[in-house]
């Protein structure tokens, strides 16, 4: 099994506070939420930082920044403006003057003193010899990491690929996919099951990248991987969307603030017997609450749960009448009904 | 008996969909999704649970009676009442679900799995006997011995069900387990398979297409991903990788799903699929 200690955050959010030009101050306090996240790493474009350059000395010494640039026309000098030593540089491993610019960018990184962790595009859909030829190709220099662009394709091709880059090569294996099809977190999954360590996403999913939370619980449920988990999880993530000014869906898988609220008269009923029959976990889990709404699809059991906790028995006929009431108001309103109208609704029948 | 061959999207945003707690459709809302659904080359539409009162028998009778061309169908749980009230409402297909893992029938119902299956038994005889066609929901499959989902698959055969939903109730399967179950079934399973996803832990959309990918012939979706807790795997977004994959059902607009997508989403007061900028 793969230790949880090896599996690393490279976090895609706080970038987007530095595209948006929060203030030095603003962009300290974010870094901070993500290291009570547990999230050690993150990684700024410096094509972006350079429209504001924030100073970054203060966010650094909270959490490890990594620099991102694109191979093509890229500006090594910019790490040394924003102080920063370890650099990810964004290549297509398919053009055909790969192996000569890489000669090139290694040798200016090394001049000025930057670790480099390569970030590939367009390997999908590559041979094993093909992929084969690219590995050669990298094994002559000394990058600390090589990570997976993933934008789409057939993610079992993908747990082959990363399986062979990872017996081919000595340096740590990240994944960084794209949620464009929905298939981000499977992605990851399949590259961290075949070795990957390294994993580019973002707090919500935000902007398209892989949703952090969901690969922290998935990797646990699916892989065995122990990750921390830490105590407020829900909240530290609704925080980071509270920063940048999102609203969190309220489906959101992991912290979303309606996963676990249950309204169908089977679910109910079934998760007041036993909470697993309709959950996937406890909602402890993640920091959030079991919710019983009453609406258009309860049944007669969550009327009287709901009413018994208030002190009052139904009985069989009245939750049926009731259950008639609070079904036709809920289809007028649009929507689930409040305590207090279920308790007005109650009095007036 | 309605084709089972055209597409193998089963659309459920009507049921499964709104049945994500805070959601109701109108009657009128649900008959627009509907029309929508069937203009968009949708062919099989789970409209709702007639069961649950005159509001939805309501609009049930409004979709049965808008001449669409794709199959309307209810769903019921094994028992009298349930389909008394869909038959009630005209629906001619009747799905019809069962728990089938232990824990479901032991724990929920507090039953045997020999009354399960009597319970089913009789279901299916009632339904047939009013001329209905039945297709039978396999609940909290993913939890249950494959032996077991194949023995209700076999019951289902012999009582002249024409389909099986593998339901994932509680999303935990991930692709990997998603191949490998759904490999070996498709093989031993008399019946056609419908997989039915839960995005718990956001494999929603993965697990549908690998399902699809390894053998079975059906996959329920709901527009915009709504549903139960975090949702199901949404139409749109499984539709746009199996266009990718060069998978695409003939007769299914693309671009017209993914216009219901935002339109649920608004009127369910959820948002669009959020990462799609």
């Amino acid at each position: 099994m793969i230790n949880m200690n090896k599996l690393m955050w490279l976090d895609q959010t706080l970038n987007i506070a530095v595209r948006q030009q929060y203030a030095a101050q603003k962009l300290v306090d974010f870094a901070g939420i993500l290291v009570s996240l547990g999230i050690q790493q993150a990684v700024i474009h410096l094509a972006e930082w350079q429209c504001d350059r924030p100073e970054l000395a203060e966010v650094q010494n909270k959490i490890t920044l990594y620099g991102l640039l694109d191979f093509a026309g890229c500006k090594l000098s910019l790490a040394e403006q924003a102080g920063i030593t370890q650099m990810i540089l964004v290549c297509d491993a398919k053009q055909v003057d790969f192996g000569v610019r890489l000669k090139e960018v290694m040798q200016e990184a090394g001049v000025r003193g930057l670790a480099v962790t390569l970030l590939l595009e367009g390997l999908e859909g590559l041979t094993a010899t093909e992929l084969s030829g690219i590995i050669a190709n990298l094994k002559q220099y000394p990058v600390v990491g090589v990570i997976y662009q993933r934008r789409k394709g057939n993610l079992f091709a993908l747990f082959d690929q990363i399986t062979l880059l990872k017996s081919s090569l000595a340096c740590p294996i990240g994944i960084s996919a794209s949620n464009a099809y929905g298939l981000a977190t499977a992605n990851t999954l399949a590259a961290l099951k075949a070795g990957a360590t390294q994993v580019l996403a973002s707090v919500g999913g935000i902007d398209g990248y892989t949703p952090w939370e969901e690969v922290l619980i998935a990797a646990r449920q699916f892989l065995g991987i122990n990750t921390m988990l830490p105590p407020k999880l829900a909240i530290g993530c609704w925080q980071i969307f509270s920063m940048l000014e999102l609203t969190v869906p309220a489906d959101k898988a992991v912290i979303g603030p309606a996963i676990f609220a249950h309204e169908s008269g089977l679910h109910v009923d079934g998760v007041t017997k036993a909470p697993e029959l309709y959950e996937p976990f406890a909602p402890e889990l993640v920091g959030l609450r079991r919710q019983l709404i009453v609406g258009k699809h309860s049944g007669t059991a969550a009327l009287r749960t709901k009413f018994a906790a208030w002190g009052i028995k139904l009985e069989e006929e009245e939750s049926k009448n009731l259950l008639a009431g609070v079904r036709a108001l809920a289809v007028r309103k649009k929507t689930a009904l409040s305590d207090d109208e279920l308790r007005s609704l109650y009095l007036s029948g | 008996m309605p084709e089972l061959k055209p597409g193998f999207l089963i659309d459920t945003t009507l049921r499964d969909g709104e049945q994500a707690a805070g959601i109701v459709f109108s009657a009128m809302e649900k008959l627009g999704i509907a029309i929508a659904l069937d203009n968009a080359g949708i062919t099989w539409i789970e409209a709702g649970t007639p069961v649950m009162g005159q509001e939805e028998a309501e609009a049930m009778r409004l979709i049965l009676d808008a001449g669409l061309k794709a199959v309307a169908f209810s769903w019921n749980r094994a028992c009298r009442q349930d389909i008394e009230a869909s038959v009630a409402c005209g629906f001619e297909f009747l799905h019809i679900s069962v728990p089938v893992s232990d824990l479901h029938i032991y724990r929920k119902l507090k039953q045997s799995r020999k009354w399960v299956f009597d319970q089913l038994t009789r279901a299916v005889y009632l339904a047939q006997s009013q001329g209905c066609c039945v297709s039978v929901g396999a609940e909290d499959a993913s939890r249950a011995h494959p032996d077991q989902f194949l023995e209700l698959a076999e019951l289902s055969e012999r009582l002249g069900a024409v389909r099986i939903r593998y339901a994932d109730t509680v999303g935990l399967l991930d692709p990997f387990s998603t191949r490998k179950i759904m490999s070996d079934l498709a093989i031993r399973c008399s019946l056609p398979i419908e997989f039915h996803a839960h995005n718990d832990f956001g494999l929603a959309t993965a697990n549908t297409v690998t399902a699809l990918q390894s053998g079975a012939l059906f996959a329920s979706v709901t527009a915009a991903g709504i549903g139960e807790r975090a949702g199901n795997a949404a139409l749109e977004e499984v539709l746009a990788v199996m266009e990718g994959n060069d998978g695409m059902p003939k007769g299914i607009n693309l671009a017209a799903t993914q216009k219901i997508g935002c339109q649920v989403a608004a009127i369910s007061n959820r948002r669009d699929i959020f990462y799609r900028v």
